[in-house]
């Protein structure tokens, strides 16, 4: 059975520099997290995937059709939503008229659905009291909802989105969470973000990402379950652990392979496993 | 609170709006100080037996939808109907008014060609036309240009990922711009000092199918910005020649109309390479 998505060493240069470097990923429906440092090619994969940019090389796939193809673009587009990294608005339009617009670009021509169904995703990223409301005049948590909000017309079933709980405060993050859990029980649900805590939320599956590369593909469960025994509470910072801060508590968290002195061994989180992961050499590695 | 309460014949007459307008008068002012009377008003309603005869109640969802659509909907501006009028798709003309980077365009277009007018008049007939023919034939090119360029087109990102055909949606946004830009300046012409002819319009043409054609290889600004700087030494070098009028004779006419009609044939056979070239290059 074909893959939502299907990349096989899939690469993607700007001038001399490889953003995505021989990516190999099937993704199926569910929740996918993409973690990774700035510059990790985060975007650009999401963007392929997107189809708004082509592989340099490699073979691309998404729901089984090829997106060089224009017909086969155009038919994986319908079944797409895109949340860019940045959404350019027209601020003159109102929060309405915006996702009215792209409306009609993904084929909504009747008005009476249309707008149905543009008030239904508004109410689904909690913006169906503001569709009046000029986007100049719409705050930068209600920019990004707004931004989601275009993306989930049409109920499409891959959604790509980049960053989506940037700039959102932690009630609206968790109002998120739920829509977007929700939406991964059909759908194949992409986002790149830099909050761990949101893909231990919402992901089955992670893709770690550093310098184009795969670092880490396989279960959250899993990756965390490589940090265990490996990140103790001490009172002093460890000099030979890699990666060590100070806590709210006023102790120290080192992420070491040794226990530092009269250190206290805890649960790992992702982040902990994120941070001795990237900490790691750079050999690809994958969960089984 | 009084002892006396409205009885339920004249409740009821009052629910159905068949009370004497002094009686009513007195079951309204009762029903204002006795809340015992007031909760026995939902009941006289559902109680009405003529209630699902009479004309059909509005419903809640209808009405608030109604409320809504007047709040929220995009007000259909007179353009739009005029694209309607003449033959456009609802959506299509929709998504031409709507586009975020038509309207300034257009009106920056139109300002310019006011602007130049004015300045051409400064300059007596030979150096107005001059200045007149090196600017307003690019005007057109530059609208179209500009109405779907990425470095300007602010949702571009989004429309890119939508099964929104590029070809169409680039033509009409460029016969919008045209359709407002062309005849703007065409009345801006006969307010020139000396004998400008309507002809300049010809290049013009040419220069907007040769931004489309050549947008099938690099970006449509790109393409605008060496158009402008060719036809800019064109007309100097007429002018130095003689007469900046020269390039309106009929010789180079015909190869205006050419251009045209090979831009659009060259369109028509590439129009599956039209891109935005974001960061080096991208399907569309």
């Amino acid at each position: 059975m074909t893959a939502t998505v299907e990349l096989d060493e899939v690469g993607r240069r700007y001038g001399a520099t490889w953003a995505v470097d021989a990516v190999s990923l099937a993704l199926e429906p569910g929740v996918v997290g993409l973690l990774g440092p700035n510059g990790a090619g985060k975007t650009t994969l999401l963007r392929m995937i997107a189809t708004a940019l082509a592989p340099s090389r490699g073979r691309l796939s998404v729901f089984g059709l090829d997106p060089a193809l224009p017909r086969q673009r155009t038919e994986i587009r319908r079944r797409l939503g895109y949340l860019p990294q940045e959404v350019g608005f027209p601020r003159g339009f109102t929060a309405f008229a915006f996702v009215d617009y792209v409306a009609v670009l993904k084929e909504w021509t009747v008005p009476g659905p249309r707008h149905a169904e543009v008030r239904r995703v508004l109410e689904a990223v909690n913006l169906g009291a503001l569709g009046a409301k000029r986007i100049r005049a719409l705050s930068g948590g209600q920019r990004r909802r707004l931004g989601l909000a275009q993306a989930l017309l049409g109920s499409p079933a891959l959604l790509v989105l980049d960053e989506p709980t940037a700039g959102l405060d932690p009630e609206q993050r968790a109002a998120l969470r739920a829509v977007l859990a929700e939406l991964g029980r059909t759908a194949l649900v992409v986002l790149s973000t830099h909050q761990t805590d949101d893909v231990a939320a919402l992901c089955e599956r992670v893709v770690v990402l550093d310098g184009g590369r795969i670092r880490y593909d396989g279960g959250v469960t899993e990756l965390v379950e490589r940090a265990a025994g490996r990140v103790w509470l001490a009172d002093q910072p460890d000099p030979a652990a890699p990666v060590s801060w100070r806590t709210g508590t006023g102790r120290y968290r080192n992420l070491a392979e040794q226990a530092p002195a009269e250190a206290e061994l805890v649960e790992p989180s992702l982040e902990d496993a994120y941070l001795l992961l990237r900490g790691q050499s750079a050999t690809p590695a994958r969960a089984s | 609170m009084s002892a006396w309460h409205v009885d339920d014949d004249a409740l009821a007459r009052w629910v159905d709006g068949t009370e004497t307008f002094a009686r009513a008068a007195s079951s309204e002012a009762h029903l204002l100080v006795c809340a015992p009377c007031r909760t026995r008003v939902a009941a006289a309603v559902r109680a009405q037996p003529s209630r699902g005869e009479r004309a059909e109640l509005p419903e809640f969802e209808a009405v608030w939808g109604n409320v809504r659509d007047v709040i929220e909907l995009p007000r259909v501006s007179a353009f739009e109907r005029l694209l309607r009028r003449v033959g456009l798709p609802p959506a299509d003309a929709r998504l031409v008014t709507l586009a975020p980077s038509f309207r300034a365009p257009w009106l920056a277009g139109i300002l310019l060609v006011l602007a130049f007018v004015v300045v051409a008049a400064q300059f007596g007939p030979g150096r107005g036309q001059a200045i007149f023919l090196m600017v307003a034939p690019l005007l057109p090119c530059l609208a179209v240009a500009l109405s779907y360029d990425p470095s300007i087109e602010p949702a571009l990102e989004t429309e890119l990922a939508t099964p929104y055909p590029a070809l169409r949606l680039v033509l009409l946004r460029s016969l919008a711009v045209l359709g407002i830009g062309l005849p703007a300046a065409a009345a801006a012409s006969p307010f020139l000092p000396g004998n400008v002819s309507y002809l300049w319009l010809l290049p013009s043409l040419g220069f907007v199918g040769c931004v489309l054609a050549a947008s099938t290889w690099t970006t449509p600004l790109s393409a605008a910005a060496g158009i402008s700087v060719a036809w800019f030494l064109i007309v100097v070098g007429t002018a130095l020649a003689g007469s900046a009028h020269a390039v309106l004779r009929p010789a180079y006419l015909g190869g205006y109309l050419t251009l045209a009609a090979a831009s659009v044939v060259v369109l028509l056979a590439r129009h599956r390479h039209l891109r935005q070239p974001q960061e080096g290059g991208g399907w569309v």
